[in-house]
Parts: C-alpha cells; sequence; structure tokens
C-alpha cells in the first residue's frame, strides 16, 4: 500500500481506543500496559513517522520494538469498530523504520537467507532435488505450494499432503522456480525486495497458469492472495488460489467412508480430547474456518472449542518475524494458548497451519507439556491408510 | 516543561525504571485521544503532551508520588484505558500522567454481600467474565459504549453509563466505597459496604464523577446483581426519527426496559457494515430511524413483554418491521450499538486526506419531552451548515448524540465545530437539559458548565475542588477551568 492510502486508513482511525489488549493482542505488554504496545499507540507511531519527520521516530529504538513486536494476527482489525487495517498501519510504519535502516538483526538475517537460499532459515537448497519427479510433471494442471515452513520445519506436513493428492487422485506438480512466498519480507517491511525474488517463479505461473495452486501454508495463500495484489497489482486471474481445506470441501464424498474407522484411531492413535486452532491468516485473515469443521463433522471426528474461535481466533504466538526478533514475547503468546488449553481439558491440538504447529512444539517441548499437536492433512492421511 | 532529573530520579526509585518513561514516543501516545484527533491529525505543531509518564503499582507509591507532586509543585493526570469522549485525560498543559493500568487485581468477590473490591486498573470486561462465572451468574449493569475496554477506575471517575441506564443508572449506583488519596495527600475513605445511608453528607456521590480532579482512587467496592436469566433485543425500523421517539414514549409508559436506543439511517449503515464481517450474518433494515428496545429477565415474563411491544409498535403503519434477536445475534447487534459512532468511519472514502469526524460525538440529555425539539434543532444546525450528520441517543434516559461528518481540512473546521457545539449547548440548557449527560467535561465541555449550572454554582464547586486538592495538582484544566474552549485557545494561537 502506498503512504497516500495508509495516512487515508489513519485519518480513519478514531482512536476510540476499542483495540484489543491483553491476551487478544500478542505484542500488548500486559505487565506494564504501555499505550505504545497495543493498536492504538502503533497507529499513533506511525501517524507520527509520516505526518511530522522531524519527531525522527524512524531513528527511535522504542518505536522500533513496538512495531516490530506485532504478530500481523489482525484481532485489531477484527475488534475495530472502523474497521482500521491496523496490520497494514504497522507493516508501513515497518517500512519506515527499515528505510532508516532501523530494523532487528534477525530480520536481515531473513533477507540474506531468502536471498541466498530461497527460505528464510538459511537452509542448502533441497527444493532442487526434493520431489524432483513433481517438479517435472508438467502434465499435472494443479500445483502444490508446500512453503518453507512444511518443506524445512514440518516436513511431515508437505509429505502427508502429497500422498492425500495421491489417495484423491489428483496428479500435482511443484513450481520449478517455486521458492520462498516473501510474505515475511513484506511482514518485515522488506516488501522492496519482494519481486526480485518472486520474479521467476510468478513468470512460470503466467508462462502456463495452472488450474490451481493449492496451499497448506494460510500465510503463504495470503501472500498470493493479498500481498502480490496490494505490491504487484498480481491477481492471478487464470489460476484458482485455494487452501488445502477448501480444495477439500469440494471432495467430501470421498472422506464419508473414513467415518467407520475413526473410532478405533482416535481411540488408539490421538490423545483425547482434541482442540480445534484456527489459525489467524486462514480464519481470520481468509475466512476460512467453516471448512476444517465440515471435514472433521463430515469424518465424525469430536473436537471442542477454545473459548475465542473462528475470526476471534487468538493468535499461537508466531508471525511477522516476531518469532525470530522477539522469540520470547512470541513464547509468552503460546504459553497463553497451552494454558487455555490445558484448563479446556484438551491434550491435541489439531490444526492447518505449519507456523502454529511448529511455534506449538518448540513451546510445548521446552516446558514439557503433555500435549501433542497434530496438522490436519497428517491426520488424515493416517486415517486413510490405517 | 521537562521534569528536573532530580525528580525524575526519586519517582523513579518508587516505581522502578521500567514503570515510568519520557521516551518521546511514549510521550506522543500519551497525547491523544478521540476528542484531541481531529486536532492533533491536522496541527502539525500539535502540542499537547506529557512530560512524563509514570504507572505505580500500590497505594503507597501513589501516596510517595502525591506527596512529591505537593512538594515540587507537579501536575498530575490520572488515567484508566483512555477511552473517554471528552479529553479527561489529554494533558494540555504538561504534567505527568498517572496510568493506574498496573493496578489490576480483583481484591475480593462477596457472594453473601453482593460485592467486589477491585484496584482502579481492573477491566470492566474482566470483572464482567469473572461475575458470570460464580455462582449462577451476577453482574455490574451499567455498562458504557467502551465495556470492553474500560477500567473500573476510569468509569467511576466519569460515572460512567450506556445503554441500560434507563433501568440501572450508572456507575455511582452501584460504588459502595472507596479508598482514596487525595489531592492534598491524605488518605480517606468514602462509603462503606451497605446500600443504604444517610448518614453525613454523601462525599461518596460527590468524588464518582469527578474526573481525577479532587483524589486517585486506590480501591473501590462495588455492588453486584444477580445475572438475568435471558437477554432479547425487539428491532422496530420506522419512516422517521419522530414516531420512533413517540414509540419509545409509548414502550416507557408500559415497561422499563433494560434500553430503548434510537439509531438513524446512517447508524444503521454503520452498524451494517460492522456486522456484515461476522457470522451469523445479520442485517438490519435501513430505515430513517429504528428503535432497539432490549429486554432481560424472566424467560417467561420477557416472551410476554416481547408479544406486547411488538403489538405495539406494529399498530403504526410507520413501522415499517420488527425483528428479534436473541443469543450470538443479540449480543453482535450490541457490540455493532457499542462501536456504532466509529463504525460511521467505514462509510467514508478510504483515501480521503480531508474526511474525517468530529472532535467529539456530541452529547446532551434533556428531558423526555423535549428530545424531539433538540434533534430538530440539531438537523436544523446542521444543515445550515451543510454537514452530514447522524443522531441516535439512549433515548430512553433522554440521552441524544449528535455525530457530525464534518470534513476537517484545517483548525477552522474544528473551531466551526467549537461554534456548532455552542448554539447546540446554548439550546440545550434553555430546555432544562445537561451539556454533557455521560461523556463527561474534559476539555470539550468545560467552557459550558457555568450555562447549566450558573457561574455560583461553579464557584462552588472550585472552592470544593480545593479542601479536596488545595495546591490544584490534580488533572489541571479540567472541568473548573474557566477558559473558553480551551482547547480552541491553543489552536487560535497560531491565528
Amino acid at each position: 500500500m502506498s503512504e497516500r492510502k495508509i495516512r487515508g486508513i489513519i485519518w480513519k482511525c478514531t482512536l476510540c481506543g476499542f483495540c484489543p489488549k491483553d491476551f487478544e493482542c500478542p505484542g500488548f505488554d500486559d505487565d506494564a500496559r504501555w499505550e505504545s504496545s497495543y493498536a492504538r499507540g502503533k497507529v499513533a507511531i506511525v501517524h507520527a513517522m509520516i505526518q511530522n519527520e522531524n519527531l525522527k521516530f524512524q531513528n527511535s529504538q522504542h518505536a522500533r520494538d513496538r512495531l516490530f513486536s506485532c504478530t500481523g494476527c489482525g484481532h485489531c482489525l477484527y475488534i475495530c469498530p472502523s474497521g482500521i487495517d491496523v496490520p497494514s498501519i504497522i507493516y508501513y510504519g515497518r517500512k519506515k523504520l527499515v528505510d532508516a535502516k532501523n530494523f532487528p538483526e534477525p530480520h536481515a538475517k531473513i533477507l540474506k537467507n531468502i536471498k541466498h537460499y530461497g527460505n528464510p532459515f538459511g537452509e542448502g537448497n533441497p527444493r532442487d532435488n526434493l520431489w524432483l519427479d513433481l517438479k517435472t510433471n508438467v502434465k499435472a494442471e494443479t500445483v502444490y505450494y508446500p512453503g518453507c515452513m512444511a518443506i524445512y520445519r514440518t516436513p511431515e506436513i508437505a509429505i502427508n499432503t502429497i500422498e492425500l493428492f495421491k489417495k484423491l487422485g489428483e496428479e500435482i506438480k511443484i513450481l520449478k522456480n517455486e521458492t520462498c512466498c516473501s510474505g515475511i519480507l513484506y511482514r518485515t517491511g522488506h516488501r522492496d525486495k519482494i519481486i526480485e525474488f518472486i520474479q521467476p517463479m510468478l513468470d512460470e505461473i503466467h508462462e502456463n497458469p495452472p488450474k490451481q495452486i493449492i496451499f497448506t501454508c494460510p500465510g503463504c495463500l495470503t501472500a498470493f492472495k493479498e500481498i502480490y495484489n496490494s505490491i504487484l497489482k498480481e491477481k492471478f486471474r487464470d489460476t484458482k488460489l485455494l487452501h488445502f481445506t477448501e480444495y477439500l470441501i469440494e471432495r467430501l464424498i470421498k472422506l464419508r467412508n473414513l467415518k467407520p474407522k475413526v473410532k478405533a484411531f482416535i481411540e488408539t492413535k490421538v490423545k483425547k480430547p482434541i482442540i480445534w486452532h484456527d489459525p489467524c491468516h486462514l480464519a481470520r485473515g481468509l475466512g476460512i474456518y467453516n471448512e476444517p469443521r465440515r471435514i472433521l463433522e463430515t469424518i465424525g471426528i469430536s473436537y471442542i472449542e477454545f473459548q475465542q474461535t473462528r475470526e476471534d481466533t487468538n493468535c499461537c504466538g508466531s508471525g511477522s518475524g516476531v518469532r525470530s526478533a522477539y522469540p520470547e514475547l512470541a513464547e509468552k503468546t503460546t504459553l497463553g494458548r497451552l494454558n487455555e488449553i490445558t484448563k479446556l481439558g484438551a491434550n491435541t491440538i489439531l490444526t492447518s497451519c505449519p507456523f502454529c504447529e511448529y511455534q506449538y512444539n518448540n513451546v510445548i517441548k521446552k516446558h514439557k507439556y503433555d500435549i501433542k499437536v497434530l496438522d490436519l492433512n497428517s491426520l488424515l492421511n493416517e486415517l486413510i491408510s490405517f | 516543561m521537562v521534569v528536573d532529573p532530580s525528580i525524575r530520579t526519586r519517582l523513579k526509585n518508587i516505581v522502578g525504571e521500567r514503570y515510568i518513561s519520557d521516551d518521546p514516543v511514549e510521550l506522543y501516545c500519551y497525547s491523544h485521544d478521540y476528542v484531541s484527533r481531529a486536532l492533533s491529525w491536522v496541527k502539525e505543531d500539535y502540542d499537547i503532551k506529557p512530560d512524563l509518564i509514570i504507572k505505580p503499582s500500590n497505594e503507597g507509591q501513589i501516596n510517595e508520588i502525591i506527596d512529591i507532586a505537593n512538594n515540587e509543585h507537579l501536575k498530575i493526570i490520572p488515567r484508566g484505558a483512555g477511552t473517554s469522549f471528552g479529553g479527561q485525560f489529554l494533558p494540555i498543559d504538561g504534567g505527568i500522567i498517572l496510568d493506574l493500568n498496573r493496578m489490576n487485581q480483583i481484591i475480593e468477590i462477596n457472594t453473601e454481600d453482593n460485592f467486589v473490591v477491585v484496584q482502579p486498573g481492573v477491566l470492566y470486561k474482566g470483572l464482567g467474565r469473572k461475575l458470570r462465572n460464580v455462582g449462577n451468574g451476577y453482574w455490574i449493569p451499567c455498562n458504557p459504549g467502551s465495556a470492553d475496554v474500560c477500567t473500573i477506575g476510569g468509569m467511576i471517575a466519569n460515572d460512567a453509563s450506556g445503554e441500560s441506564a434507563i433501568k440501572y443508572g450508572t456507575t455511582k449506583d452501584y460504588v459502595l466505597n472507596l479508598k482514596v488519596i487525595l489531592g492534598s495527600g491524605q488518605k480517606v475513605q468514602f462509603g462503606n459496604y451497605v446500600k443504604k445511608t444517610v448518614s453525613g453528607l454523601d462525599l461518596l456521590s460527590l468524588f464518582v464523577g469527578s474526573e481525577g480532579t479532587l483524589g486517585i482512587i486506590t480501591e473501590a467496592t462495588l455492588q453486584f446483581l444477580s445475572l438475568p436469566e435471558t437477554f432479547l433485543t425487539v428491532i422496530g425500523f420506522f419512516n422517521s426519527i419522530d414516531v420512533a421517539i413517540q414509540k419509545a414514549k409509548e414502550i416507557k409508559e408500559y415497561i422499563t426496559p433494560m434500553s430503548i436506543e434510537l439509531v438513524d439511517k446512517l447508524v444503521l449503515n454503520g452498524m451494517n457494515s460492522f456486522l456484515a464481517r461476522l457470522t451469523p450474518k445479520i442485517e438490519l433494515r435501513i430505515s430513517e430511524a429504528a428503535l432497539l428496545i432490549r429486554l432481560d429477565g424472566n424467560e417467561t415474563i420477557t416472551s410476554d413483554h416481547v408479544k406486547h411491544i411488538s403489538r405495539l409498535l406494529s399498530t403504526n403503519k410507520d413501522c415499517l418491521d420488527i425483528k428479534i434477536l436473541k443469543g450470538v445475534p443479540h449480543e453482535f447487534l450490541w457490540k455493532a450499538r457499542d462501536g456504532a459512532g466509529p463504525s460511521l468511519s467505514r462509510l467514508l472514502p478510504p483515501y480521503k486526506n480531508a474526511a474525517t469526524f468530529s472532535p467529539a460525538i456530541l452529547d446532551f440529555s434533556v428531558p423526555f419531552s423535549k428530545i424531539h425539539l433538540l434533534m430538530d434543532k440539531m438537523a436544523e444546525v446542521m444543515k445550515n451548515n451543510n454537514l452530514t450528520f447522524s443522531r441516535m441517543g439512549h433515548l430512553g434516559d433522554g440521552n441524544v448524540h449528535l455525530i457530525s461528518l464534518i470534513p476537517i481540512k484545517s483548525e477552522l473546521d474544528i473551531t466551526k465545530m467549537g461554534n456548532i457545539q455552542e448554539e447546540l449547548v446554548n439550546y440545550t440548557t434553555s430546555l432544562g437539559g445537561s451539556v454533557t449527560a455521560e461523556h463527561g467535561c474534559g476539555i470539550w465541555k468545560t467552557p459550558y458548565l457555568d450555562l447549566e449550572h450558573g457561574k455560583e454554582t461553579i464557584e462552588l464547586m472550585r472552592k470544593i475542588k480545593s479542601i479536596f486538592d488545595p495546591n490544584n495538582i490534580l488533572n489541571p484544566g479540567k472541568m473548573y477551568s474557566v477558559n473558553k474552549l480551551a482547547i480552541f485557545k491553543k489552536i487560535n494561537k497560531t491565528h
């Protein structure tokens, strides 16, 4: 978004202060409770950076820490009576800070890693040899876009999803020029670099537009659907962009025969009760929260709900560079979720986002919670094979 | 004014480095609110800001801070969630913001005597959640529009109220007891633990609604009630505001519902745009006016009331439609109503630098029989100024709001808004009404208090203030200020 647009959004903010606090806002400092730590304060900071450069907020460490300690979960946008797109305002503020070379060091590393390795983790490049047969499957009209997190940190999601495609009879391919979606760069203020990294991938899509691209990562899907449109006016008019749960909803009939197996499978393989976690980008950002529930209901998996669900879901703590730059903040947010899960008596978290799964698993391991995390696709694939 | 470094060190030693700030970014964040917004967003040399922010965690720390303030002639501006609509906490002449959000402990919930003891920074929403889950459920029903985010201390300081005032009154009706540190530094307790008392002057009521000008609340005891069995809302959609007011009168003659809210066409559009993204979907019929009649209580009796009210509404051909909501849709409706003012932002074009709200929603109350006159006057004034506007309010208790979508392109537009307010204030007081029903004086209504109360009464108020706060350290420039439009004087300096 341009500065003019951001200014327009800021002007619509009435500063009423109805923005979420405490556990509803991961960035909120629930101890000292500073005004700058929640949405209204952050909007004011960006306003100052745009309106009055003499204030030099773009060079302030305090402004940097406040604006970068936001997971982009979008809860403020959902709750805001005026519908102010606070995450976009914050992302723009981050851009101003990046322009002033005032941003967290771990984000510089992410940028460097994407540039050199095509992923934010700086891993060697298995994209070239992983699922080689899928990369050369030129006939397939469906593309699966696993995303960096599923390739490098939660590979079971990618592997199980590919097996699921096979079992559903869907011929798929992986883009030859598949690389990091670079959504993280947009969210951390490095938006100007994105085009440089994703251009070959976009060219490949345009050259031979697939019928559909299926995503398992809501963050990647958001990058394709919203970020590329926002900064590149890229709309993918010839290609449907779908999350796996949206794709599956049209094939529910194929899952109905799983129902008789569910009881025995759940009894032996899963620790009950199961709780469904709505990932922020999926449920609130993309409005996809009925689909996973319909899938679970179709195959007869019972689950419990958090107190706040669907578009009102709370964040797992990972997102928008917070896990890398402010790990203690990410961990605090996750612990809040885990404590709620414990209170509700659930033993297994079921979700559909590699970031949420990875974040939960790390904190569970570190703090020795007796809670398992399951990805929906992995559960479905195991269930089919059971 | 910059706080002297040696004083800053003394204050820091009281609360700790983490809980004191004079970082320019933090000061900027504490310099804005709903009222100041138009001013601060327009004026490049906007100069309202605190000198320091300090966050005590207990009564002892507040005591020490007040002592230093008295000795060193510092101004102290107490602050809760910062959601008031009158500029109550704006540091118009600098000073130290005493942010009470860290004092957020619920000390006691007593179900035998139906009271709760809390620190001032406890959130009304959090306390509500807690009370709902005790026994069969309790509540403190004087919810303001900012119920989701405001603090109990802020509610008491502003005698907050909202949609349920017609039946359940305002915050002062629930405060039994306050522990307070006065501006003088004296520690006192107002009230006791009983609802009924006539012993001595009622200093508790004097303190509630004093907007942080007399003392700092360190602990509050509030009465709670049993949670009603059910809530539901009948919505009547009308051809005109006049018909809606007439129907509200007829309903009031039959029962006292929890709320009778009037919203006009523009607000209905704003509420619809808020509701559109929620599931389940609710869409309100767009009409010239609608009444939201909220009922609470026993299921059977409430159902009877719904039938009666529906019959009463449908007898008029100008009633276009009736809708009844309960459960989740009912909750969503009231969320939309709470945020109705700010939700009008959704209707504005997004990229116009000039389009914004008035600096404040105008807030008046008049006797019920005079509401239609005030409504007509509002329309006349706004039309004369060629401004888009919206009228709404808590009709049941005579409290009406005017929202202007005044394009604020320069400071002159803010002055124009001030002139409109002045005209309406004069009219409201001539009807026997109040210049502010619930939003408070702050800086926005302060200049008009003498119109409502008379100069002698204001002088009495200031004398009372001088007893509680002899050095005038607490929230100066608010409520007792005699400045004409204090906030606009700051603008006029530049002209």
